[in-house]
């Protein structure tokens, strides 16, 4: 799952990711969409990026969720 | 002594900005105050009562204390409760936390995945708390920078209250701690 806060700085970055994902599944580039988003600082946005998405939009959580018993 | 005051409101909370007369330690002191004494709410107890998602009882605790509570503290004392009870196939966001006395800052954030049959069923408990203690409970960010005679202010807010009045709280804290040395250098005179 995506982290609710910045790391470094703690700003509340996960209110924008529902949003993020959507328009990167579109096939925008993660630059014009961080711009759009108002997330500035480099803190923040790497977040957003180094944050892992395949083209079907599955997280690294999705895998978790296949793996367990219930 | 406050002068140009503009406020700008971000998707994640509001930008204030404004320029003050005075001196740096003086502005040092309330970007501290700030950043870790202004009271704020944020999630402390978490009672699960069922819990069969991928992610761990302490984990999810974890990620529902990040999220900022709207609301300025009258006391020390106050708890919010908020109550939480969800089937899969879902995304639990922080919108689905109930409450009937507070509400989240922001309703979108996805808290965890729930597939098909699992569930999770919870009840916590928002208190009052400095950012001092915890990060949770910090209200903004905030920097400044000296432009000749004048101190030019920055505060990001995290959707926990206003910035204007997380700055106003902090002056507050400011003048009592100030009042506080005084009379205790009144005592020392004696």
């Amino acid at each position: 799952m995506f982290p609710i806060r910045c790391f470094s700085c703690g700003a509340v970055i996960s209110a924008v990711y529902e949003e993020y994902r959507s328009r990167l599944l579109k096939g925008e580039n993660p630059k014009d969409i961080l711009d759009d988003l108002g997330i500035k600082k480099y803190c923040c946005r790497r977040m957003f990026i180094s944050h892992r998405i395949d083209e079907e939009g599955r997280e690294i959580f999705d895998d978790m969720m296949e793996h367990d018993s219930y | 002594m406050i002068s140009d005051m503009r406020k700008e409101k971000t998707r994640i909370g509001d930008i204030l900005r404004f320029k003050l007369k005075g001196s740096i330690p003086f502005a040092n002191a309330i970007r501290r105050i700030m950043i870790s004494e202004v009271p704020t709410y944020a999630i402390e107890y978490v009672y699960v009562y069922e819990n069969t998602s991928s992610m761990y009882d302490e984990l999810i605790a974890h990620r529902l204390a990040l999220i900022p509570i709207r609301g300025k503290p009258l006391s020390e004392n106050e708890v919010i409760t908020f109550v939480l009870d969800k089937e899969g196939p879902c995304t639990v966001y922080s919108g689905d936390l109930k409450s009937e006395t507070g509400e989240v800052a922001f309703k979108n954030i996805p808290v965890v995945k729930l597939k098909e049959g699992q569930r999770l069923k919870l009840e916590c408990e928002a208190v009052v708390g400095i950012g001092k203690v915890h990060a949770k409970w910090q209200p903004c960010n905030s920097a400044y920078r000296q432009i000749e005679e004048e101190v030019e202010f920055l505060v990001e807010s995290h959707g926990n209250m206003e910035p204007e009045e997380i700055l106003v709280s902090s002056i507050e804290i400011l003048k009592d701690k100030a009042e506080r040395v005084l009379k205790e250098l009144e005592t020392l005179e004696e």
